[in-house]
């Protein structure tokens, strides 16, 4: 008697790519709901933690002004010569240049809001001087950025 | 003669290789891109001379403002009438810092004895955590007891 010689059995090798495309369609849509351009350009410095609260940013301000022990910066840049703490109306002439600047290349040429971005444990008296020169220079919305705490 | 007719089996398979790598390059890019610390903000407003001039035409009797101070671990609230001309004794509270409910409650209930609270004026020492300021400035804004939410500041010459 002859044995049948047994049949190779055919396995089909093609990956199966339509649960990985699923799992990525639904993380794409996510990141992209969860987009936002204008807080992506939000970057505070590395060495600063921001004071927590449960109010959500609605607007985001184009001018970011951050208020550090050692620096302030505007929109990423360093304002040689000024410090937050300073009491000398001179050297904070530096920002109000630079936010003219700002207010000419804007569309209405208006004052803009600004952005306050400063460490939870720094003392009052940074914001209280920057909002102060602000305010003499037009600029009279604020927005305080925080990191928003869970309600 | 007898044509026979064969069957042509046409697989057609969608070709997802092309929409995968599109996939895989916009993922990477808007994980970078993307902010992982959700960020908060607190509106307020820096004085104004042009608002403060309409606020003292507008405000009516039954109105409050508030003045609203943080010094020494404590906030301390007062009630005026008229743009912060006449004190009103019975509006004044003072807090902890280090326990806000009782401030929350209180303009909770300041809210509903008055028809509105036009503004809120806040000051805190130059010494004050920046995060309590934050704090009491999120409770004035969360609770919406006022329209207006105003940050006193220094002169500047």
């Amino acid at each position: 008697m002859k044995r049948r010689r047994q049949e190779p059995i055919k396995i089909s090798s093609t990956l199966m790519l339509t649960p990985m495309l699923d799992m990525l369609t639904v993380v794409l849509i996510f990141l992209i709901v969860n987009f936002s351009p204008e807080k992506a350009a939000i970057k505070p410095s590395a060495n600063i933690q921001l004071p927590e609260a449960e109010l959500n940013l609605n607007e985001v301000p184009r001018i970011h002004i951050e208020l550090a022990k050692d620096h302030v910066m505007l929109n990423g840049q360093t304002l040689a010569g000024l410090l937050p703490d300073s009491q000398d109306s001179q050297a904070w002439n530096i920002l109000k240049i630079k936010l003219e600047e700002l207010t000419k290349e804007s569309k209405d040429q208006k004052p803009q809001p600004i952005l306050l971005i400063a460490d939870k444990d720094a003392p009052y008296q940074f914001v209280d001087s920057a909002v102060a020169h602000l305010a003499a220079g037009g600029y009279s919305e604020v927005y305080l950025l925080t990191s928003q705490e869970d309600k | 003669m007898k044509l026979s007719r064969k069957r042509i089996n046409h697989e057609t398979e969608l070709n997802l290789v092309p929409m995968l790598d599109l996939f895989l390059s916009l993922i990477p890019f808007l994980l970078m891109s993307s902010v992982l610390v959700s960020f908060g903000g607190v509106y307020v407003e820096a004085p104004s001379y042009s608002k403060a001039e309409a606020q003292k035409i507008e405000n009516k009797n039954d109105e409050l403002d508030l003045a609203v101070q943080i010094e020494k671990g404590r906030v301390s609230i007062l009630g005026y009438k008229k743009g912060f001309e006449t004190k009103i004794e019975a509006v004044k509270g003072s807090f902890d810092l280090k326990d806000l409910n009782g401030l929350r409650s209180f303009l909770t209930g300041l809210q509903q004895h008055y028809s509105k609270i036009h503004s809120s004026l806040f000051h805190a020492s130059a010494e004050t955590r920046y995060q309590d300021a934050v704090s009491v400035l999120n409770i004035l804004r969360a609770t919406q007891v006022s329209e207006n939410l105003v940050l006193a500041v220094g002169a500047v010459e």
